[in-house]
């Protein structure tokens, strides 16, 4: 049991004294006489081992003085939920670039209802356009922002939909 | 005196006119809004309305922008308070304590409060802007990136007295978010650092990109996943009117007098501008007061010293814009663009040789700051009803605002990427018992240390007494030390009473 | 339940398609949409003022808006970046300055110069070094004569280590006049490091510090030309003090290589008409831009070529590239 609370600030450690050699190599452009690019990160690398350190501290102290376990009730997590969310909003920035921002937005608006527990189909279809539409109105037509249009024949799309819209 | 009277009666006769009155109320709207809306910053929406104001001439175009600056520094702290998602950085202290005190059930007691202290701080750094802005210029010349660094620690510092239960837990999360301030192009040598190569993290972290994915993004993600989860606090139903707190404000005047006046100086002085005076503030309020045990369990002293406080660096960083042509914060820097579109450059000049338009702009602010007790109250109350929203519904457009606020910060797809993956690193640290808001107040704070000290040192021969013999610098640093080093010692002291005791 | 999703897919499908035909149809035209404007800086600064003037000028005459977008970072390399993962369909072009430029010899930047097709410069504005107006320093003479007896200790304001304002700087050092360089990235710190005397020097073009010099509270000492400049007639031109070196800040627009050249063209001519309007000129006159900034695709990627050529050489000459 200590063992795991011990292992995460150990990892923490562990990265800073990784990351650490990183910033010798920065200060070669550093002028003569002047601190280099390599202090600064070098002061966050030492402060975060450093708490890594007291943290582990912390956990034996506490460890010693109060009986094990009690402080690692959680509420259950569902597992595949998370996953699936985590999922979903991963495709939705990766997805970006090749559908363009409409079509993808509008996947991932269904996706995400579904996920959340949403299964009347019209409700979905009604959220997926009226937020699709408002929301080209007011991010293209309103103020104009270079959303992504997609690659190939999915930016084809996308431009006909804007032109359809009178987004253009 | 007499003729900064006379100046600004005609700068309200002008500020009256429908048009101008109508682009701060637009303004004003539009800031609230985007404010409050989680994803979509002050900063974006300032960034947003600027191609719209080439069409009108420099007065309504400033009155617009100054609305939605004034309104949008507010407006994070509505979503702040009833979701625990601040909508902007400025309202992250605002949120500590304004959410506990609705899940207490005192929604429109938080709501009001945050309303009025917003309101209160505006209208007094509006005034103190109108009155004493080119003398304060001035003055804030005076102070050097030695100054800065050391108002910048304090901030830092404060990350002490936020009542974490770990101390070092705070501090691995303080460490890592100054690390992640440092992925980028450094910007004395332009070095790329901690990249490997990757193209997006060469661009650096924009700190949105963390407070709206370790925030909102974690939020949802906790929310969908988590069985049994914090049960939704009781809805305000028929009662969901805020209240206006106009006689309850009297016993908080000594923090809101404070958050004040560390808003004129942080946003004046040290041009850091909302959110580093609203941190600041916050760190103060808890020092000074009287129950600092209480601070993160719903303090109305915090939630007011912090959110008038980011009103209130707002004159002092229009002072800085207006008497000197520097833009002291980056909602400053895109009203500058909007002088140098219509050809004028602010400064000096514009002073002297304009008075009416810059009288007019004082004017402007005030009214907004009063106006927007009336719209904030508004605003409040519609998100509110948004309270009664089905979940997923809400969650959903979360993540589609959050993707629009952080493409909008650069218009690039890395940083909604970032977003993205902070989302998922705020979820598992509310699991691990990392804390958020010190890595928040790490990379946002971090940088500007770090800028701010290098070009002190190479400014001073590389001489670090100068932080010590700057007397100013020298008082907000031995603040910030006796401000990490005062638990331990009351730690200590209670402990030796308590053996003495026995 | 399945066939009906069915269906409603793949009625959307055939309208995708239908969209996606109709849509080719109306490509053939250039420009037939707005062209997205990439700003390589922040907004109020001189490259964003530039880009958002040329932008709303050239919108008439091409037909179609051009929507700046702040892509800041990286000297302009962030911005850069996003252009260089665009098509080239001249649909996407991006504002290109000197800071920029100059790091593709200090080794920071990821491409060569033949990467982009040089639209359009729209402006050259020599740089100054301004004091004080109530400070110790009334000549050129008189700061260089202090840089000599303090070497070092005189501090110069300038945007970072390895760039055009340190190049001269260190140039300067080399010459005797030995000066140290203060990095402030932001424009406005810079300016107010030197206003509030946090830095003796500071190194800037006339047009960003309008305001100060208007005011009386900067003064230039010297400006790095062949020749002084007609509106400060008693500020003398490096050339003259034997000084040899000139590195104009310039601002241009670029696109990706490959952007089809009738394309460029139309771009260009656009560029050009916009400033021949009075605007473009009140614009430049108050920026102290060069009468001759102007520069074609042809003669601004010679020109472009031959600038990384110079900058290369005085990289190597300052040891400024490790």
């Amino acid at each position: 049991m200590l063992a795991r609370r011990l292992l995460a600030p150990l990892g923490g450690v562990a990265v800073a004294i990784a990351l650490y050699p990183v910033t010798w190599g920065l200060d070669a452009i550093a002028r003569e006489g002047q601190l280099g690019p390599g202090f600064w990160p070098r002061l966050a690398l030492g402060g975060l081992a450093l708490a890594c350190v007291g943290k582990m501290l912390e956990e034996v102290q506490h460890l010693r003085r109060a009986a094990p376990g009690a402080r690692d009730a959680r509420p259950p997590l569902a597992r595949g939920k998370l996953a699936a969310g985590i999922a979903v909003i991963v495709g939705y920035v990766l997805l970006a670039p090749v559908l363009g921002f409409a079509l993808v937005s509008a996947l991932f608006i269904a996706a995400f209802l579904v996920l959340g527990g949403m299964r009347s189909v019209p409700a979905i279809a009604t959220n997926v356009v009226v937020g699709v539409v408002a929301l080209l109105y007011l991010f293209v037509r309103l103020v104009y922002l270079p959303l992504p249009k997609g690659d190939g024949p999915f930016e084809a799309v996308t431009l006909a939909f804007y032109r359809a819209l009178r987004l253009f | 005196m007499g003729e900064i009277f006379a100046n600004l009666g005609g700068g309200f006769v002008n500020a009256f006119q429908p048009l101008n009155f109508t682009m701060i109320l637009l303004g004003l709207t539009i800031g609230i809004i985007a404010g409050a809306l989680p994803g979509i910053t002050m900063l974006n929406s300032i960034v947003l309305v600027l191609p719209f104001t080439y069409l009108m001439g420099i007065v309504p175009a400033l009155l617009l922008m100054i609305g939605v600056y004034c309104g949008g520094v507010f407006g994070g702290s509505i979503t702040g308070i009833l979701f625990n998602i601040p909508g902007d950085p400025m309202n992250v202290p605002t949120t500590w304590e304004g959410y506990r005190l609705n899940r207490k059930g005192q929604t429109q007691y938080a709501l009001g409060l945050a309303i009025m202290s917003s309101a209160f701080g505006g209208l007094v750094s509006a005034l103190f802007l109108a009155f004493f802005a080119p003398p304060f210029a001035k003055f804030a010349l005076t102070f050097s990136t030695v100054e800065f660094f050391a108002v910048v620690v304090f901030g830092l510092a404060s990350v002490s007295v936020l009542g974490q239960a770990s101390m070092a837990a705070a501090l691995i999360s303080l460490f890592a978010g100054v690390l992640l301030g440092t992925v980028g192009t450094e910007a004395q040598y332009g070095v790329e650092r901690f990249a490997f190569g990757v193209p997006f993290l060469k661009t650096g972290v924009d700190f949105v990109t963390v407070l709206i994915g370790l925030f909102a993004i974690g939020e949802v993600l906790e929310q969908l996943v988590v069985k049994g989860a914090e049960p939704a606090p009781p809805t305000p139903g028929a009662r969901a009117i805020p209240k206006l707190p106009l006689l309850a404000l009297w016993p908080l005047r000594w923090p809101l007098a404070r958050g004040t006046a560390v808003g004129i100086a942080v946003g004046g002085l040290a041009g850091a501008g909302a959110t580093v005076s609203s941190f600041v503030s916050y760190g103060l309020e808890k020092q000074i007061s009287k129950e600092p045990h209480l601070f993160g369990t719903g303090h109305a002293g915090g939630l007011v010293a912090a959110e008038s406080s980011n009103n209130g660096s707002t004159g002092g960083a229009m002072a800085h814009l207006l008497t000197l042509g520097i833009p002291g914060s980056a909602a400053t820097a895109v009203m500058m663009g909007a002088f140098l579109i219509h050809g004028i450059q602010p400064g000096p000049l514009l002073f002297t040789k304009q008075p009416e338009q810059v009288y007019t702009i004082f004017a402007g602010m005030i009214l907004a700051n009063v106006v927007m007790i009336a719209l904030g109250f508004l605003a409040a109350l519609s998100f509110t009803m948004l309270m009664k929203v089905p979940a997923p519904i809400l969650n959903t457009f979360i993540v589609v605002f959050c993707f629009l606020g952080a493409f909008a910060l650069r218009n690039d797809l890395a940083d909604v990427w970032l977003t993205m993956l902070f989302g998922v690193l705020g979820f598992f640290m509310r699991r691990w018992d990392l804390p958020i808001p010190p890595l928040v107040m790490g990379i946002i704070l971090g940088p500007m240390a770090e800028q701010y000290f290098l070009t002190s040192m190479v400014s001073h021969a590389n001489d670090l007494t100068v932080f010590l013999t700057r007397p100013v610098s020298a008082v907000v640093l031995a603040f910030s030390l006796l401000m990490v080093v005062w638990p331990f010692v009351k730690t200590f002291r209670a402990r030796r009473r308590h053996a003495g005791g026995r | 339940m399945i066939e009906r999703h069915g269906v409603v897919v793949g009625f959307v499908l055939v309208l995708l398609g239908a969209l996606g035909a109709l849509s080719v149809a109306a490509q053939e035209k250039y420009p037939s949409r707005p062209i997205d404007f990439i700003c390589t800086w922040g907004t109020g600064g001189g490259a964003d003022a530039m880009a958002r003037q040329i932008g709303s000028l050239a919108q008439p005459i091409l037909g179609v808006a051009l929507p700046v977008s702040n892509v800041p970072g990286a000297s302009g390399n962030t911005g850069m970046a996003q252009l260089l993962a665009s098509k080239p369909d001249g649909y996407t072009i991006a504002v290109y300055i000197q800071d920029t430029l100059m790091t593709i010899p200090m080794g920071l930047a990821r491409y060569k110069v033949d990467d982009f097709e040089w639209v359009t410069r729209t402006q050259v504005a020599d740089s100054f070094l301004f004091v004080k107006s109530d400070g110790p320093f009334k000549t050129i003479q008189e700061l260089f004569k202090h840089a000599q007896a303090n070497p070092g200790k005189l501090r110069v304001a300038a945007t970072g280590f390895g760039t055009v304002d340190d190049v001269t700087v260190r140039f300067l050092e080399k010459k005797g006049y030995k000066m140290t360089t203060v990095p402030y990235p932001k424009p406005g710190e810079r300016y107010a490091a030197a206003l509030g005397g946090h830095a003796e020097v500071l190194y800037e073009q006339a047009g960003d510090v309008l305001q100060y010099l208007k005011a009386g509270q900067l003064k230039p000492l010297i400006i790095f030309a062949e020749t002084r400049h007609p509106a400060f007639p008693d500020v003398p031109a490096s050339k003259e003090l034997g000084l040899d070196i000139t590195l104009p800040q310039f601002r241009g627009i670029v696109a990706k290589k490959g952007t089809p050249a009738d394309r460029v063209r139309a771009m260009a001519d656009a560029f050009k008409k916009a400033m021949d309007t009075p605007q473009w000129k009140k614009f430049a006159e108050e920026w102290y831009f060069a009468p001759d900034s102007h520069m074609g695709p042809a003669e601004f990627s010679r020109w472009a070529a031959g600038e990384v050529d110079t900058l290369d050489r005085l990289v190597k000459e300052f040891g400024l590239r490790k």
